[in-house]
C-alpha cells in the first residue's frame, strides 16, 4: 500500500489532541448547590445502579481516535495495489458512414461506443486505455495510453461518426506499435463488419442485420433521338427481397416527376430509368422513401454540371456568325450580341456588366471590362488597362503565321490538340506588349498576332490582331480547336463534376480575379478555401448538398455539389479479409489499484459529526 | 439579601383579598373574620325563642306584633386572628441564583400585609437552626405594619433549620388563626411534627414550598462533583446523564408528594411555589385558586 498524498498523515496529531481534550473534558465540574437532598434522593429511583464500566465511557473516545486516524489515512489517499489484475487495452473504432445505421433507436455508432464503456467500466483501476477512432477523413487516437478511466470515457463520448468509407491501415499500424511494447495488451475492434480472421484482436460486430435500401448511382445524359434526358438510377436491397418506391424529382422538390415502383431481390443491383422530356434541368433527385436503418443513402442528387458552369456572353461584332458558332459548339455559353453600332448607344449610359466573357470584334471600347474574360479581334487602338499598346496596322499582303509552343504549362493548355494549320492573314496589326502574355501565332519576322494574358483586373485577356474577314483562320481544323482552348483558358469550369461520396475532395478550379471562396455544408458550417491557388480543396465529410459560393471580380458566382454515402457503406454486411496484430501475445499483466475512498471518507466524517454532535447534546443540553 | 420592592399599586390590590381560614375561629374580639357562633356583629344570622334573661335589646318586636310571642334576633360574631408566617432561614433558601429567600420574604410580607388589613393580629418568624426567632412580633394596623417591614430586609439566611425542633417549643396559640411555613422543605429533618403540633392546636396550616428554576428542572450535564451549601460534607459525584436526570424528577416529584400527602392528611393546605414566579401571580393566581385567599 503506498500514499498518493503522505501529507495527509500529519492529520494523526489529531489524535494525541483528542486525548488530551478528552481528559481535560473528563475531569469532575465541582459546583455547591444550594441542596444536595434531592440529587441524593435521585439514587433511589436510579435504574442503573451500577456504575458503567470504564470501557463504556471511553467508547465515544475510542470511536473518535479511531475515525481521525481513518479521515487522515482517506486523505493520504492509500492505493492498494493488487498484481496483475489490471489490462492494457487497445480499442479501435469504427467510424465509417455505415456505423450511423440504427437498430432499435441506436445506431451502430452508439451500440459501439457503449460496448467500450461497458469494458472500460468493468476493468480495474490501474488498466491503460487507448482508444482509436477511425473516420473517413482521419485515424485519429483519442485516448492514448491513458490510466484515467474518466478521461478515457470523456474522450469516448465526444468521437462522432463519418460518412465515409474507412481504411483500418492506419489503425492497425498504431495498434501493431502498441501491441509490440506491450504483448499482453488486448485489442478490440469495434465495428460493423465481418473478418475471416482477426488475430490477437477480438472483433466486436455491432451489426445485426439491419434492412437497408440504398440508391447507389445515378446517370443522366441527354438522348437526343427522343429529345429527352434519360435518368438511370441504380438501387439495392441489402438485407431482404421487397418492393420499393423509386421517386424522381427534377428542380421541384415537391413533386415527383415520376414514381416507380421496382421489387428488388436482396443484394442485387438494379437499373430503374427515367425518361424526361425537357430541354434542361438544374438538378434531380433519386429517392426511396422506405423506412430503413439508414435513410442517409435512400437518396442521391446529382446537379446539372453544364448549368452550374454556364456563362453568360456578350458578343460586339458587325458579323458575329464566325464567332458565336464556334462559341456554341464549344460550351453552353448563352450569347447576347450586340452590333458595334448598338453598343457604342448602350456605353453611352454605362458600360454592360455581369458577363463572364466580352468578346470585341472590330470594336473599341470605351474601357476595359472589370468583371470578366475579354477577347479582342483586330483592336485598332490603344486601350488603358489591357497590357499593350497599339503600333500600327501592316500593309495588305499575305503573311503565314506561326505557331508558337513553348514548355509553359499556359502554352501547353492552349496550344493543347492544335495540328498547326497554316494559316494566313492579309492584313494584321503590330502591337506593343508590356504586360506578360503568351504569344499563340506570331509573324515570321516575330510579331505577335495571337496572345493571351491577363489585364488589369486579373481576368483572362485573349488578342486577336487581325480580323477573321482578312484571314483563313476560321474554316482550318485548328480554329475550333483552338476556340475550345480559349474558352477553357478564359472561363474554366470551377467544377470537374458535382456529385461525390462522403470522404472525397472537392477540387475547385479557382478562377483568376476570385477574391473569396466560400462553402456551405449541409449542416450550415462555413469554410473559406484559400483563393490564391489554382485548385482549392475541400473534404466533403457528411451527406448532403454544399454550396460553393465565388466571388468574381466583384460578381458572386454559385455552384452545388452533392456529397452521398458511398456504396461500400451502404451495405450492411461487409466483410473484410483480416485484420491481424503480429506478434505472440502473452499474459502480461498490470497492478491493479484501488484508491477510490472518497465515499469511505464522507461517510468518516458524518459519523464523526454525528458523534460529537450527540456528545454536545448531551454535555450541553443543546435544543 | 437585596431590597425587594412593593409598591403602592400593588398593596392595593393586596386590600382586595381575604383570608379564609377554615377552623372555627377562636380569636379575640374585634376582627373582622366570622365565625360560627353568634356574636355582636351587624350580620343578621337566625332567629330564637327569647328565654329569660336574654339581652332584651335583641328582641324583634315586630315579630312580637305579628307572632304575640318573644324572638330574639341572633347576628353573627367576628373576631380577629393571629396570623404567624415562619420562614426557613438555612443556606439552602439564599444559595446561588435560585432567588427562594427573597421569593420567601416577598410573600410573607404581602401576606403580613393582608392580615393587618383585615384587623388580623401578625407575628412573622424566622428559623434557624433549632430556634424560632421572633421579626416580628404581634403587630396591628397598616401603621405597625409599615413601620416593621424593613425588618424583612434584614433577615439573613445561613445555617441549617430544623422546622419541627423550632416551632414545637414555642406558644403558638389556639384555634387563632392561619400558620404559615415558607421553606424549600429540602432537607431530611423532621418538618412533619410541627404540622401536626399546629393542626392539633387548630390553626390552619398552609405550608408553601419554595423552589428554585434549577431545582425544578435541571439542565447541568456531564461529570459534576455538588457540594451542598448548608453541609461541605454533604456531596454528590457523578455524570449526569439523561438516566440521572430522569431519577431526580422523580425524587423531585417524591419530595413534593410526601409534604403535600402529608397536608392533605391533616387538613392543611400545601403550595408548590417557583421562586421566579411573581407573587401577584402567587396571590391572585394560586392562593385565590385553592381558596385560600378569595
Amino acid at each position: 500500500m503506498t500514499f498518493i498524498h503522505p501529507l495527509g498523515l500529519l492529520g494523526l496529531i489529531g489524535v494525541p489532541i483528542l486525548i488530551i481534550i478528552y481528559l481535560i473534558k473528563n475531569k469532575y465540574t465541582e459546583q455547591t448547590i444550594a441542596s444536595t437532598y434531592l440529587w441524593t434522593l435521585s439514587e433511589k429511583f436510579l435504574k442503573r445502579k451500577k456504575t458503567p464500566p470504564k470501557l463504556v465511557g471511553l467508547i465515544s473516545l475510542i470511536l473518535q481516535i479511531i475515525i481521525v486516524i481513518a479521515i487522515s489515512l482517506t486523505i493520504a489517499n492509500p492505493v492498494f495495489i493488487f498484481s496483475d489484475k489490471a489490462h492494457e487495452y487497445c480499442f479501435i473504432l469504427d467510424a465509417s458512414g455505415s456505423m450511423q445505421m440504427e437498430q432499435d433507436g441506436n445506431t451502430r455508432f452508439e451500440i459501439a461506443k457503449e460496448e467500450i464503456r461497458e469494458r472500460i467500466d468493468d476493468s480495474m483501476k490501474g488498466s491503460v486505455y487507448t482508444i482509436v477512432c477511425v473516420s473517413a477523413t482521419e485515424t485519429k487516437v483519442i485516448c492514448n495510453q491513458s490510466q484515467d478511466k474518466e478521461e478515457a470515457l470523456s474522450a469516448l463520448s465526444k468521437a462522432e461518426p463519418s460518412y465515409g468509407t474507412v481504411s483500418f491501415v492506419n489503425a492497425l499500424e498504431i495498434a501493431q506499435g502498441y501491441f509490440n511494447e506491450s504483448k499482453g495488451m488486448e485489442t478490440y475492434l469495434v465495428t460493423d463488419k465481418s473478418y475471416k480472421s482477426h488475430d490477437n484482436v477480438e472483433l466486436i460486430n455491432v451489426s445485426d442485420g439491419e434492412q437497408n435500401y440504398a440508391v447507389v448511382g445515378v446517370t443522366c445524359e441527354r438522348d437526343s433521338a427522343l429529345a429527352a434526358f434519360k435518368i438511370e438510377a441504380t438501387i439495392v436491397s441489402f438485407e431482404e427481397d421487397g418492393a420499393v418506391d423509386v421517386r424522381l424529382y427534377m428542380d421541384d422538390t415537391n413533386v415527383a416527376v415520376e414514381v416507380k415502383t421496382e421489387n428488388l431481390v436482396k443484394g442485387e443491383e438494379k437499373t430503374v430509368q427515367f425518361y424526361v422530356e425537357r430541354n434542361s434541368y438544374a438538378w434531380l433527385k433519386v429517392e426511396i422513401p422506405n423506412a430503413d436503418s439508414l435513410m442517409t443513402d435512400n437518396e442521391k442528387m446529382q446537379y446539372n454540371l453544364e448549368v452550374e458552369n454556364s456563362y453568360d456572353t456578350l458578343l460586339v461584332s458587325e458579323n458575329p456568325k464566325f464567332l458565336s458558332w464556334a462559341l456554341e459548339s464549344v460550351g453552353n455559353a448563352n450569347i447576347k450580341t450586340y452590333s458595334p453600332k448598338e453598343y457604342a448607344e448602350v456605353e453611352k449610359t454605362g458600360a454592360p456588366t455581369g458577363y463572364g466573357l466580352y468578346i470585341y470584334d472590330n470594336y473599341v471600347p470605351n474601357e476595359v471590362p472589370v468583371d470578366g474574360a475579354v477577347w479582342y479581334f483586330n483592336l485598332n487602338k490603344s486601350l488603358e488597362g489591357t497590357g499593350f499598346t497599339y503600333q500600327a496596322e501592316t500593309a495588305e499582303k499575305e503573311v503565314a503565321l506561326r505557331l508558337k509552343k513553348t514548355s509553359s504549362s499556359t502554352s501547353r493548355k492552349l496550344t493543347a490538340d492544335l495540328q498547326g494549320a497554316q494559316i494566313y492573314v492579309a492584313k494584321y496589326i503590330k502591337y506593343g506588349l508590356y504586360y506578360p502574355f503568351t504569344v499563340l501565332y506570331e509573324t515570321p519576322t516575330g510579331d505577335p498576332v495571337v496572345f493571351t494574358g491577363t489585364n488589369v483586373y486579373g481576368n483572362s485577356e485573349v488578342v486577336f490582331g487581325f480580323s477573321f474577314e482578312n484571314s483563313n483562320f476560321s474554316i482550318v481544323p485548328d480554329y475550333v480547336i483552338l476556340m475550345r482552348n480559349l474558352v477553357e483558358f478564359s472561363f474554366p469550369d470551377v467544377l470537374e463534376r458535382a456529385e461525390y461520396d462522403c470522404g472525397e475532395k472537392l477540387a475547385v478550379n479557382v478562377p483568376p480575379a476570385c477574391t473569396t471562396i466560400k462553402i456551405k455544408a449541409p449542416n450550415g458550417e462555413m469554410t473559406y478555401p484559400a483563393t490564391g491557388i489554382e485548385a482549392a480543396e475541400y473534404v466533403l465529410t457528411i451527406p448532403g448538398t454544399y454550396q460553393l459560393l465565388l466571388t468574381v471580380s466583384g460578381e458572386e458566382r454559385s455552384y452545388n455539389v452533392y456529397a452521398g454515402i458511398p456504396k461500400t457503406e451502404s451495405c450492411v454486411t461487409a466483410t473484410e479479409d483480416s485484420f491481424r496484430l503480429q506478434g505472440e501475445a502473452s499474459d502480461e499483466r498490470l497492478d491493479g489499484k484501488y484508491d477510490d475512498l472518497i465515499f469511505f471518507f464522507i461517510l468518516l466524517f458524518v459519523v464523526f459529526a454525528i458523534d460529537w454532535g450527540v456528545y454536545c447534546y448531551d454535555k450541553y443540553q443543546l435544543r | 439579601m437585596g431590597k425587594f420592592v412593593i409598591d403602592e399599586a400593588f398593596l392595593q390590590q393586596v386590600e382586595t383579598l381575604q383570608m379564609l381560614v377554615k377552623n372555627n375561629v377562636a380569636g379575640m374580639f374585634g376582627g373582622n373574620h366570622q365565625t360560627k357562633s353568634f356574636g355582636s356583629s351587624c350580620e343578621f344570622s337566625d332567629y330564637r325563642d327569647y328565654i329569660p334573661g336574654d339581652d332584651i335589646t335583641k328582641i324583634d318586636w315586630n315579630a312580637y306584633a305579628r307572632f304575640d310571642k318573644l324572638y330574639l334576633k341572633l347576628y353573627l360574631d367576628e373576631r380577629q386572628m393571629h396570623t404567624r408566617i415562619y420562614i426557613d432561614a438555612s443556606r439552602s433558601m439564599d444559595y446561588g441564583k435560585g432567588g427562594k429567600a427573597e421569593q420567601a420574604l416577598k410573600i410573607a410580607a404581602t401576606l403580613a400585609y393582608l392580615a393587618v388589613c383585615e384587623m388580623d393580629k401578625v407575628s412573622v418568624y424566622i428559623i434557624r437552626g433549632k430556634e424560632v426567632e421572633e421579626l416580628i412580633s404581634g403587630i396591628v394596623g397598616r401603621e405597625a405594619f409599615i413601620n416593621s417591614v424593613h425588618k424583612f430586609n434584614e433577615v439573613e439566611f445561613f445555617g441549617d433549620s430544623y422546622i419541627s425542633e423550632a416551632i414545637l417549643p414555642e406558644k403558638v396559640g389556639y384555634g387563632d388563626g392561619m400558620s404559615i411555613i415558607i421553606s424549600d422543605f429540602l432537607t431530611e429533618n423532621n418538618y412533619e411534627e410541627a404540622i401536626d403540633y399546629l393542626v392539633d392546636k387548630r390553626r390552619h396550616v398552609l405550608c408553601m414550598q419554595i423552589l428554585s428554576r434549577e431545582e425544578l428542572n435541571p439542565i447541568i450535564r456531564g461529570k459534576v462533583h455538588f457540594f451542598d451549601s448548608e453541609d461541605i460534607q454533604r456531596t454528590y459525584r457523578k455524570h449526569i446523564d439523561r438516566e440521572i436526570i430522569k431519577a431526580y424528577k422523580k425524587a423531585l416529584e417524591y419530595a413534593t408528594g410526601r409534604i403535600r400527602n402529608y397536608c392533605m392528611a391533616r387538613n392543611a393546605d400545601y403550595l408548590l411555589l417557583s421562586a421566579e414566579a411573581s407573587v401577584g401571580e402567587v396571590l391572585f393566581g394560586e392562593m385565590v385558586d385553592m381558596g385560600v385567599l378569595k
